[in-house]
């Protein structure tokens, strides 16, 4: 994953410094914390992170009291990739941020409306007597105030759309596509299969799908014949587990 | 005093049951093993075993994904002092000195501190939630409509400001899962809602679906195309000098009990959590240390505070859980959707209706502290040996899990392909940046919420006031407030400070 983050760090006595750092970590579910402890724990002391602007993962960098950037790239394992010194080009990054916040709107905006729409053919009622539809409408109507003040406050990344945001890598994009069907197809084939066959052609239709198809995208691919006796094995073990020893009512085989 | 023993003794006699003590040890055990394997977390685990409880008794449902839970936070930690990589975000703290004691050849030691400080934690927090929860759960049941209406606004909006990204994203994930809380049958009019002509529907979308495509489904996704997070790596790890030094026992004792009390007292809070507990711990462990370029050394401390705070942070998460109905996050979300499968509704009334669930699981967290201490020790070579599993075989088997798991709910199709939808919504999501756990504390509440106001306006006649008129619903109205003020106060500060 890759994390760009705009920094201002202020040591006491020390001038403001602004620097766009490149942030590269592990999936390690990072990001859930930083922001959460942010708040609570931030002091002049610690690097502060503008607010609002910061995005993905800042984390451990808030426990170092002096807070250089060896520090950060060693606690957080990252690696600082670039340091544009104060008044630097920030534009870039701050439209991606905002982009996201603008499509957010955008989505909240189409549930919101079609939210309200369809609850607005079931019986309001009063407020003493809520009908069906007053509930339903009241969610739908702030989700639709909230879209609209998420696109408000992002609006600059309205006026950005147009223009490129740079280098998009393209290759993880069409790994996505990839990744999307593949664990689509593999989730389909159990749906489609368990219904008329049973457990075990559905589950061994589910796992063969899921190695070959998920064997394209991996580094390491393994060896070809891997996948079938996963297959059979993970069948084996399902059918044991989950139909005789906790006792889900399943048919195994195709009648 | 004596009612405590009297309940505790109930609970000894739920959760001393062979089936009780076999779900507890299962549970604990693959915790352990979903918090070492890097590719899958807590959440997305509980997902997938939640249908899996409907065919338990409540009790052992719960015990099983209660030890899931707590497990996956250990087992976490063990990957983050050998190898770094820490298997949970709670356990992402843990890194930063326990890798380094590891480095200095001191991993026995660091590993043995955290099953200590787990215990520890772990134990502190059950005497606390038996203290708290019952005169919590005294008051809870002498609120009205009114109050429990805006005490799950509270709930709702402090989950909004703590969660990632910003607060606005934040409300309208809530406002969307509280929208889709609303789908099915409504139990007043009986009439349809947004059921989209899905007869699958009419019964409102089972949380297992919706949790499994949003957390599991999005988290393969997401895995697969980052090229498969599992990855070979080889570590020396020897069995000798496994009990700590008495200095070590002595800098880390105040550390663990520190640790507890912030834990308790986060793990209470709506919102907050163990990931959150754990580094306001270390924060605080740093703050009062003696010498504090210690840490980020392999200071000992700043194991044994996070790891006991952690621990004691996910087992009084439970409290408000179990009292009031009220979820603090979206594990304990989930938990509450394993009890409403079996048909007991959340609130304060299960302690009274049903004691032996709540306090056997209050005994059973004690037992599963114990069962870790026992299997985590001498078994850690084996758990490092998972991580080897490559990707490429954990991918087709979670995959498949989910897909029978949710089969198994209604053998429904349909429920599969549920799964499929919101797996696509997930990531989504996930591409917008908008984090999911909110939508499920939405959804959870939204029925509820909709309820209690509808039932306290009609009380009042329709008259809004009746939720400033009593005083314990101002309170949380005030301050639900208060946290929104405290969360944009920042923003606007900055926008002055640009405007000057």
């Amino acid at each position: 994953m890759l994390f760009k983050l705009v920094l201002v760090y202020r040591k006491i006595g020390a001038e403001e410094k602004r620097g766009l750092v490149d942030l590269r970590l592990r999936a390690c579910a990072a990001s859930l914390w930083a922001e959460c402890v942010l708040p609570l724990v931030a002091n002049p002391h610690c690097c502060r992170f503008e607010a609002g602007k910061h995005e993905g993962v800042v984390g451990l960098s808030l426990f170092h009291d002096s807070c250089s950037r060896n520090q950060i790239a060693y606690t957080c394992r990252v690696t600082a990739k670039q340091h544009v010194p104060a008044g630097g080009s920030m534009d870039n990054q701050q439209a991606s941020g905002d982009r996201t916040e603008f499509l957010s709107g955008i989505l909240f905006l189409i549930i919101g409306i079609s939210g309200t729409a369809i609850a607005s053919k079931y019986p309001i009622g009063t407020a003493a007597r809520m009908g069906p539809g007053y509930f339903p409408i009241a969610i739908s109507l702030l989700l639709t105030a909230v879209g609209t003040a998420l696109c408000l406050v992002n609006r600059r990344a309205f006026k950005l759309f147009g223009t490129s945001t740079g280098h998009k890598p393209h290759g993880r994009q069409t790994a996505l596509w990839r990744a999307l069907v593949v664990v689509m197809s593999s989730i389909g084939s159990f749906a489609l299969l368990i219904e008329r066959f049973g457990l075990a052609p559905a589950s061994i239709a589910c796992l063969v799908v899921a190695f070959y198809g998920g064997r394209t995208l991996m580094s390491e691919s393994g060896r070809w014949w891997e996948g079938i006796v996963l297959a059979l094995g993970l069948t084996a073990f399902s059918v044991l587990i989950f139909v005789y020893g906790i006792g889900i009512p399943m048919r195994v085989w195709p009648r | 005093m004596s009612d405590l023993l009297a309940h505790l003794q109930t609970g000894f006699h739920a959760a001393f049951t062979w089936q009780a003590l076999l779900y507890c040890f299962a549970g604990v055990t693959l915790g352990t093993f979903i918090g070492v394997l890097p590719g899958i977390g807590p959440l997305a685990a509980i997902a997938m075993l939640l249908p899996l409880t409907y065919y338990l008794s409540p009790i052992d449902g719960l015990i099983f994904l209660a030890g899931v839970y707590y497990g996956a936070l250990y087992g976490g930690s063990t990957t983050a002092i050998l190898l770094r990589l820490p298997g949970t975000a709670a356990s992402a703290v843990i890194c930063i000195d326990g890798y380094q004691m590891a480095r200095a050849g001191r991993a026995n030691v660091a590993l043995v501190m955290t099953t200590v400080a787990s215990f520890v934690g772990g134990c502190v927090a059950v005497v606390i939630i038996a203290a708290f929860s019952p005169p919590l759960a005294r008051f809870a049941i002498s609120m009205g409509p009114a109050e429990y209406a805006s005490l799950m606004v509270f709930g709702l909006v402090t989950a909004a400001v703590m969660s990632q990204g910003s607060l606005l994203k934040g409300a309208g994930m809530i406002l969307v899962g509280l929208l889709i809380g609303l789908v099915g049958m409504d139990v007043n009019a009986g009439m349809l809602r947004y059921t989209f002509g899905i007869s699958a529907l009419a019964d409102g979308l089972s949380i297992v679906a919706l949790a499994m495509g949003l957390f599991g489904v999005a988290e393969v996704l997401q895995n697969l195309v980052s090229g498969g997070a599992g990855r070979v790596l080889s570590t020396r790890f020897s069995m000798r000098d496994l009990i700590p030094s008495r200095a070590d026992l002595r800098q880390s004792r105040d550390a663990m009990l520190r640790g507890t009390g912030i834990g308790s007292a986060l793990g209470i809070l709506p919102g907050a959590g163990p990931a959150m507990a754990s580094f306001v711990s270390y924060a605080v462990e740093k703050r009062v240390a003696r010498d504090p370029s210690r840490f980020g050394e392999g200071a000992i401390e700043g194991i044994a505070g996070p790891e006991a705070s952690n621990n004691a942070a996910a087992q009084t998460s439970f409290i408000p859980t179990l009292t009031l109905g009220i979820p603090g996050d979206a594990v304990m979300a989930l938990i509450l959707g394993a009890l409403m499968i079996h048909g007991i509704t959340p609130g304060p009334n299960v302690m009274n209706s049903h004691p032996e669930l709540f306090w056997g699981l209050v005994v059973s967290f004690w037992i599963g502290n114990v069962f870790l201490l026992i299997l985590n020790l001498p078994l850690i070579g084996i758990w490092i040996r998972l991580l080897s599993i490559p990707y490429r075989m954990l991918l087709p088997a979670i995959i498949l899990f989910m897909c029978i798991g949710v089969y198994s709910l209604n053998r429904n199709p349909v429920d599969v392909g549920i799964v499929a939808f919101f797996g696509i919504i997930g990531l989504i999501f996930y591409k917008l940046k908008c984090e999911a756990a909110p939508l499920i504390l939405g959804f959870i509440l939204g029925p509820m919420l909709e309820e209690y106001t509808r039932r306290a306006l009609l009380l009042s006649r329709g008259d809004p006031m009746v939720f400033l008129d009593r005083p314990v619903s101002l309170t949380f109205l005030l301050a639900s407030l208060a946290i929104m003020l405290w969360a944009i106060s920042p923003l606007i500060a900055n926008r002055f400070r640009q405007m000057k």
